[in-house]
């Protein structure tokens, strides 16, 4: 399950309704639409636009996100990304210059 | 909109982007894109593009699809409507329609379903040779109907 280093690119014109599950990185330049559920690591590119709950290990985005994240391990919003809703996650990264609104909750005991 | 990021060129001058879905992704809803698409996973979505599509080996696509071309090395199950062609590879399996100008089934090939070459009736007009066998081969193409539309 670990080593192979494979990653499924969602390339920018690549438009998906629906949902995807998936046990390798994933990126996504193009739009999606509904609920992702991911094993590894999942980055919403620059060009991606994403309106989904997310369900994932690691997060990272750099373009638009709409959605709901739970991750097992860490999220960033990076400086050029922007998302709107709730993150769930041990870790989280805002960095300067990213625009975020919603709840986070680090699960501190 | 593509232009910063990791899509090496631009989207739309060169049709250099190619979407390649790994063997462990499951996508189902509906999918939409204008680049090639490589389908090493299970794709349940609705497929409509207006670039190439590729099931590989450990492809499969479960829906119906509507692309320019298509190669099908993996599993189709539903009904391709192509512009340009379809071509069912040795070690590839379909159930379904296929419409298309151009269709080609390699020796080896699993392959349950209708065939609608668009362009038939013109072929058969612009070469009056093939008239004679044509009417034997209709009835039998006529014949495999019912039990296609019984499988379903």
């Amino acid at each position: 399950m670990d080593g192979d280093k494979t990653a499924t690119v969602l390339g920018p014109t690549v438009e998906i309704e629906g949902e995807i599950e998936g046990e390798e990185d994933l990126v996504i330049q193009g739009r999606i639409q509904g609920k992702i559920v991911s094993r590894k690591d999942l980055t919403v590119d620059s060009s991606g636009k994403v309106e989904a709950s997310i369900s994932t290990k690691n997060l990272a985005v750099s373009g638009m996100l709409v959605g709901n994240v739970t991750a097992t391990e860490r999220v960033e919003v990076r400086k050029e990304g922007k998302m709107v809703g709730d993150i769930k996650a041990p870790r989280v990264v805002i960095a300067d210059g990213a625009k975020f609104k919603g709840n986070i909750e680090m699960g501190v005991d | 909109m593509a232009k910063e990021n990791g899509a090496k060129e631009n989207g739309n001058g060169k049709p250099a982007t190619t979407t390649a879905i790994g063997p462990t992704i499951i996508i189902k809803g509906k999918l939409r894109s204008d680049e090639d698409l490589i389908v090493k996973g299970r794709v349940e979505a609705e497929i409509s593009s207006s670039k190439a599509l590729l099931v590989e080996n450990s492809g499969i696509i479960k829906a119906n699809i509507k692309v320019k071309s298509a190669r099908i090395s993996g599993v189709m199950v539903g009904n391709v409507v192509a512009e340009e062609r379809v071509e069912i590879a040795p070690d590839g399996r379909m159930v379904g329609d296929l419409t298309a100008p151009k269709i080609i089934i390699n020796d080896g090939a699993a392959f349950r379903g209708r065939i609608d070459m668009q362009n038939f009736d013109e072929a058969q007009d612009g070469r009056p040779k093939s008239e004679p066998s044509a009417p034997a081969k209709m009835p039998a193409t006529g014949g495999d109907q019912p039990s296609a539309a019984a499988a379903k």
